[in-house]
C-alpha cells in the first residue's frame, strides 16, 4: 500500500532544502493519488509557508525547543515519535548528513524497514513501495522492499531527482505533539559550531579532483581552481602542464610519473588520454571528461563525455554550481 | 603455498602494507637524493619486524627463517635497496650474537633489532679485495687498548651506522688468546676514524657505500667482539644466512617488476586489444618470466623452511639463492623493461630502478664469482 | 575503559571486480573474492586501541557472521585488542541492517558493562550506514555518527562530525555508540607481535541460543524489514554517456550527475 507518504523536510538555513521537492516530484510521480504530507522538525521558526505552496496535502509542524539545534537523539525521537502517531505507509528522508543519521534510528525505534541511499523509487505490483539503491561501491544497484513492516522507510540521495515544481493544494497544516520529548535527556550536546574553510587537499587524498591538461588554455587554468573550489576538490594536471611552465611543481601532476589517484570524482578539462595520465587515474570513481575532440582517448575511460570547449564549460559550470 | 599458514599470511600482508605505505613514498627520495631509510628501519624495528631474525634468547622473534623470508620478500617487491638494508642488519649483528659478548650485544644488538640503530660491517679493501691473507688494516693491543690502522672499503651503510664491525689482521706478532684476525667494533665519532668517499652506485641508492680510515683509532678491549684464526672456509661456513636473506629479497624483486610490467601489458592498448592479449610471443615471454620466478621461490622457501626446522646443512642452496636470485631478478628485470617498450626505459615510470638494483645483488654480500667458486669448493 | 568494537567481515573492496551476478539466479557470485574487516571498521578498531592506550582497560571486537570469519577476526586481535566474540548461527544469516544491529545490540547486552561502542560508520559492501545508531536504539544509548574526530576521558566523550558547511562538535555521555569515518585517525599497522600474541587470545562464539531475551522474531532473514528482491549489474562502467546540448544544458546535466553521485 502506497495511500500516504511522508516526505521529511530538511531546512538549511530557513529554507527547505531541494531534496525535498525532489521526493515530492517522484512521490507524485510514481503515486499522483497518495496523500503527501511534508514533515518538519524545528523550533519556532518553520518555513511553514513555503511548505504549504510546495504542491504537498499536508503540512505536519513539529516544534520543540528541543529540536530548534540539531541533536541526533532529539531528531530521531521526534521523526519516530510522529511517524508512529500519524502511521503512514511510507517515509521519505534525504540521505543528507543529518537525514542518514535519524532515519536509521527512527526506523529501529519503529521496528520497520529503511532502504538506504536509494537512487530510484517506484510502485511494485503489489502496490507497495519498490527502492533500487547502490551496492558494492555501486557495482551493483539492489531492488528493496518492505513487505511487512510500517511504514516503508527509504533515504533517498539528493540530487538524483528531478525537481519539477508543483502545483499548491491548499494543504492542511498540523501541528504534531512532541511533548514527549520534554522529559528526554539526550546525552548529547552541541559545544561548538566551527564554519569551516577548506584547505588544499593533497591531490592523492581528495575525494574529488578537478584535473587540467593541455587543451585547457592558460587562461583558464584559474577558473579550474575555482570551479575545484567549489567543489570542494583538488586541482590535478597532466605531465604536460608542468613541462609547458604552466604548473610550478609536479606535486599534483597525475599519472605514471607523478600521482595515483582515486578520488570518488574525477572531473577531467582539455585532457587528451596519454597512456602516462590515464595509469594514474584509472581507478577514480565516477570519471567525467570535456574535450573538444569526439574521438579523445580519455573518454574510453570516462563515464560521461562532453565535447566541448573547455573554458566555455568551466564558465557554465561555475554558474550552474551554487 | 606450501609454506604459507594463517599467521604467515597475516604476516605477509602486513609487511605488504608496511612496503606499500612505508617505503614506497620513500623510494623518489632514496632515488633522487640518495636518502638513507633510517625512519623506515626504526618503524620496522617498532613493529617487531627485524625482530624476525633475532633469536628469542635476546629478546627476539626466533629467528623465524620463513618470516623474514616472507618480509623481504614484500619488502623487496617496492625496493630490493631497503630489503636489502634489513638483511645487513642481519649480517651486521651475525658475528656479535655467534661470538655471544653479552655486552655487545646489549649495547649493538638489541638496539639494532629494534631498529634504534644501524650497524655495518667492513671487510674489503682496496687491495686484495676480501682475500684475508692480503689484509693491511692491522689491529694492535697497545696499553690494554686496541689499536686500528688502515683502511676498508665498499663499506655498505658507511657513514650512517652507529657501530661498524671492522675485520682486522692482528698486527704482529701477538700471543694467545690473540689469533691472525681481530674482529672490533668501532662505534662512530671515534678518534682516529674517518669516513671517506661515499660511492656513486648503479644501484641501491638509499644504502651508502663508502670508505673508512683508521688512524690509529683507539677502542677498548671491550669491543674486541672476537679473535681467532681465520681462514677462507670460516667466511664460507658463515654465507648461508645473509645469502638466502639476499635470495628472498631478490624474489620480491623479480616479482615487483614482473607484477608492474604484466600490469602495464593487459592495461597497455593496441588496438582494441591489450597487447598482452594481442601477442603470443609477449604472453609467453611473461609465461617464462614466471617460470624463472617460481623456481626461485621454491629454492628461496626450501632453504628457509629447512633452517625453520633446525636444519642448517643448506649451504649450497642456500648460497644458489643469492647467486640464482640476483640471476633471475636482473634478467626479469632486463625482460620487463623490452615488454614494456618505450614506456619501459623512462626512468619516472620505475622499471629501471628494479634492473639497477638487481645488478647490486651480482656484487654486494660477496659476488656471485666468489659465491659460485664457494659451491665449486664444496664440491671438491 | 570497557570498549566494544563492532566489525563485518566483508568481500574486499579491491576485488569488487570480481563479484558478478549469476545470470540465471540473479544471485551475488563472489567466487574468489577474500573476506576482509570492512575498512572503516579498522578505524573503529585504530580509535580503540588509542583510548585503551590513553586511559587503560580493553578492547573486545564483536562480529556477526559465519564461523570462517574467525580468521579476519584474528587479524583484528593483531592490531593490539584483546579478546574478540564471534556470533555465529544459521539463524542469523541475511540479517538487514535492522537485524544484525539488534542481534549486535543483544550480544554487547550479554557480554555488558562496556563504556563504549564504536564501529566504522559504513560497511564497505552495504554502506547504508545503519547499524552505528540502530545499535544506539536498541541499547537505549546516546549514539552518534559520521565522527571525524574523537577525544575521550572517563568523562565522556568530544566527538567532531561535519553538518551543513561547518564542524559541529558535541559532548556524548557514556556509555554511547559511536560511529567513525576513515578521517577520525589513521591505522596503524599491527606489530609482529600482535599478529603472533594474536592465535593465543580468547576467541569465543556466541550462538542465537546464548543471546538473552533473544526475540528470534527479529533475527536473520525473517527478521529483517528489508528484503532484497534482487540485484542487477549497475552501468557505473565506463559507458561513455554523451551529455549533449548547448553548454549551459550540459553544465546543467552535469550538475544533476555530480549531486546524484557525490551525495553519499
Amino acid at each position: 500500500m502506497l495511500n500516504t507518504i511522508w516526505i521529511l523536510a530538511e531546512v538549511n538555513d530557513g529554507a527547505v532544502a531541494s531534496s525535498y521537492y525532489e521526493m515530492l516530484t517522484k512521490a507524485r510521480a510514481i503515486k499522483p493519488e497518495a496523500k503527501i504530507t511534508a514533515l518538519c522538525l524545528g523550533g519556532d521558526n518553520l518555513p511553514v509557508d513555503e511548505l504549504k505552496g510546495s504542491g504537498a496535502d499536508e503540512v505536519v509542524c513539529a516544534r520543540h525547543a528541543k529540536l530548534e539545534s540539531y541533536d541526533p537523539m532529539y531528531c530521531t525521537a521526534a521523526l519516530a515519535g510522529v511517524i508512529a502517531a500519524y502511521d503512514p505507509d511510507a517515509v521519505l528522508v534525504a540521505a543528507s548528513a543529518k537525514g542518514s543519521e535519524i532515519a536509521p534510528g527512527a526506523a529501529a525505534r519503529l521496528r520497520t524497514g529503511l532502504a538506504a541511499h536509494c537512487t530510484e523509487l517506484g510502485v511494485r505490483p503489489d502496490g507497495d513501495l519498490a527502492m533500487i539503491a547502490p551496492a558494492f561501491g555501486g557495482k551493483l544497484m539492489g531492488e528493496y522492499y518492505i513487505p511487512n513492516t510500517r511504514p516503508q522507510m527509504a533515504s533517498v540521495k539528493p540530487g538524483v531527482f528531478d525537481r519539477v515544481p508543483q502545483e499548491p493544494r491548499g494543504a492542511a497544516v498540523v501541528e504534531a505533539d512532541v511533548s514527549f520529548l520534554d522529559g528526554m535527556s539526550s546525552g548529547v550536546e552541541l559545544v561548538e559550531r566551527k564554519v569551516s574553510e577548506a584547505a588544499d587537499l593533497p591531490v592523492d587524498k581528495a575525494e574529488s579532483v578537478v584535473c587540467v591538461g593541455l587543451g585547457v588554455a592558460e587562461e583558464n587554468i584559474e577558473k579550474a581552481r575555482a570551479l575545484a573550489k567549489k567543489l570542494g576538490a583538488a586541482l590535478g594536471y597532466t605531465r604536460p602542464m608542468v613541462d609547458m611552465g604552466y604548473m610550478s611543481d609536479e606535486s599534483a601532476m597525475i599519472g605514471t610519473s607523478g600521482k595515483t589517484i582515486k578520488p570518488k570524482l574525477y572531473i577531467g578539462f582539455g585532457i587528451s588520454g596519454s597512456n602516462q595520465h590515464v595509469c594514474g587515474m584509472k581507478d577514480s570513481g565516477l570519471v567525467i571528461s570535456v574535450n573538444n575532440n569526439p574521438k579523445a582517448e580519455i573518454f574510453n575511460v570516462s563515464d560521461y563525455k562532453l565535447v566541448a570547449d573547455s573554458g566555455k564549460m568551466l564558465d557554465e559550470l561555475l554558474k550552474a554550481i551554487s | 603455498m606450501w609454506y604459507m599458514n594463517e599467521e604467515r599470511e597475516q604476516l605477509a600482508k602486513m609487511a605488504h602494507d608496511f612496503a606499500e605505505s612505508e617505503i614506497r613514498p620513500f623510494v623518489r627520495e632514496m632515488e633522487e637524493h640518495d636518502a638513507f631509510p633510517t625512519e623506515i628501519i626504526r618503524k620496522a624495528g617498532e613493529l617487531g619486524l627485524i625482530a624476525l631474525m633475532f633469536p628469542e634468547q635476546i629478546g627476539g622473534m626466533g629467528p623465524k627463517w620463513v618470516e623474514s623470508g616472507l618480509m623481504l620478500e614484500e619488502f623487496g617487491k617496492v625496493s630490493n635497496c631497503v630489503a636489502n638494508a634489513f638483511a645487513s642488519i642481519h649480517a651486521g649483528c651475525a658475528l656479535i650474537l655467534q661470538t655471544g659478548n653479552a655486552d655487545l650485544i646489549q649495547k649493538v644488538v638489541i638496539p639494532a633489532m629494534m631498529g634504534t640503530v644501524v650497524t655495518a660491517s667492513a671487510q674489503s679493501e682496496p687491495t686484495g679485495g676480501t682475500r684475508l691473507d692480503d689484509f693491511t688494516c692491522t689491529a694492535s693491543v697497545e696499553n690494554s687498548e686496541i689499536v686500528i690502522n688502515g683502511g676498508k672499503i665498499f663499506c655498505t651503510n658507511a657513514g650512517h651506522a652507529d657501530y661498524y664491525t671492522i675485520n682486522c689482521k692482528t698486527k704482529e706478532p701477538y700471543a694467545a688468546p690473540f689469533g691472525n684476525h681481530t674482529l672490533v667494533l668501532v662505534e662512530k665519532d671515534t678518534p682516529g676514524f674517518k669516513v671517506g668517499h661515499i660511492e656513486n652506485k648503479i644501484g641501491w641508492h638509499g644504502s651508502s657505500t663508502g670508505q673508512l680510515y683508521f688512524n690509529n683509532c683507539r677502542v677498548p678491549m671491550s669491543n674486541i667482539i672476537a679473535t681467532f684464526d681465520m681462514d677462507e672456509k670460516m667466511v664460507a661456513a658463515g654465507a648461508f644466512s645473509v645469502s638466502i636473506l639476499m635470495g628472498a629479497a631478490a624474489l620480491g624483486t623479480a616479482e615487483g617488476v614482473f607484477e608492474k610490467a604484466l600490469a602495464y601489458a593487459k592495461e597497455r592498448k593496441h588496438g582494441d586489444e591489450s597487447i598482452y592479449d594481442k601477442y603470443q610471443a609477449m604472453r609467453h615471454r611473461f609465461a617464462e618470466l614466471k617460470m624463472e620466478i617460481e623456481l626461485l621461490r621454491g629454492l628461496v622457501y626450501g632453504v628457509l623452511a629447512d633452517l625453520d626446522n633446525g636444519n642448517y646443512n643448506v649451504n649450497i642452496p642456500a648460497v644458489a639463492a643469492k647467486v640464482k636470485g640476483a640471476e633471475i631478478c636482473e634478467h626479469v628485470a632486463s625482460e620487463c623493461i623490452a615488454l614494456c617498450g618505450g614506456n619501459g626505459t623512462i626512468v619516472e615510470n620505475d622499471f629501471e630502478r628494479y634492473l639497477r638494483d638487481a645488478k647490486m645483488n651480482c656484487t654486494a654480500g660477496m659476488s656471485v664469482h666468489h659465491l659460485t667458486d664457494m659451491i665449486a669448493d664444496w664440491l671438491r | 575503559m570497557k570498549i566494544a568494537v563492532c566489525v563485518k567481515v566483508a568481500p574486499n573492496p579491491d576485488q569488487y571486480d570480481l563479484i558478478r551476478l549469476d545470470p540465471e539466479t540473479k544471485t551475488l557470485v563472489r567466487e574468489g573474492v577474500d573476506s576482509v574487516i570492512s575498512s572503516t571498521d579498522l578505524h573503529a578498531i585504530e580509535a580503540a586501541m588509542q583510548i585503551k592506550e590513553k586511559l587503560g582497560g580493553t578492547v573486545t571486537l564483536i562480529s556477526m557472521g559465519p564461523a570462517s570469519n574467525d580468521k579476519q577476526l584474528r587479524e583484528g586481535l593483531s592490531y593490539g585488542c584483546d579478546d574478540a566474540v564471534l556470533v555465529s548461527d544459521r539463524k542469523l544469516g541475511g540479517a538487514d541492517a535492522l537485524a544484525t544491529s539488534y542481534t549486535l545490540a543483544k550480544a554487547v547486552e550479554k557480554l555488558g558493562g562496556f563504556d563504549l561502542v564504536l564501529l566504522g560508520n559504513s560497511s564497505d559492501d552495504g554502506s547504508t550506514a545503519h547499524v552505528p545508531s540502530q545499535l544506539g536504539e536498541w541499547l537505549n544509548l546516546p549514539h552518534i555518527t559520521d565522527v571525524i574526530s574523537l577525544e575521550v576521558s572517563e568523562g565522556g566523550a568530544l566527538v567532531s562530525k561535519e553538518l551543513d558547511g561547518g564542524v559541529n562538535t558535541y559532548k556524548i555521555t557514556l556509555p554511547a555508540v559511536i560511529g567513525v569515518t576513515k578521517r577520525v585517525n589513521k591505522v596503524r599497522h599491527p606489530s609482529v607481535m600482535g599478529i603472533f600474541s594474536a592465535k593465543k587470545k580468547p576467541m569465543a562464539t556466541l550462538t542465537a541460543a546464548d543471546l538473552d531475551n533473544l526475540d528470534e522474531s527479529r533475527i536473520g532473514l525473517a527478521g529483517s524489514p528489508t528484503q532484497a528482491e534482487g540485484y542487477h549489474e549497475a552501468s557505473f562502467g565506463r559507458e561513455c554517456v554523451e551529455i549533449e546540448g548547448s553548454e549551459a544544458e550540459q553544465a546543467a546535466e552535469v550538475v544533476r550527475v555530480l549531486n546524484s553521485y557525490l551525495k553519499h
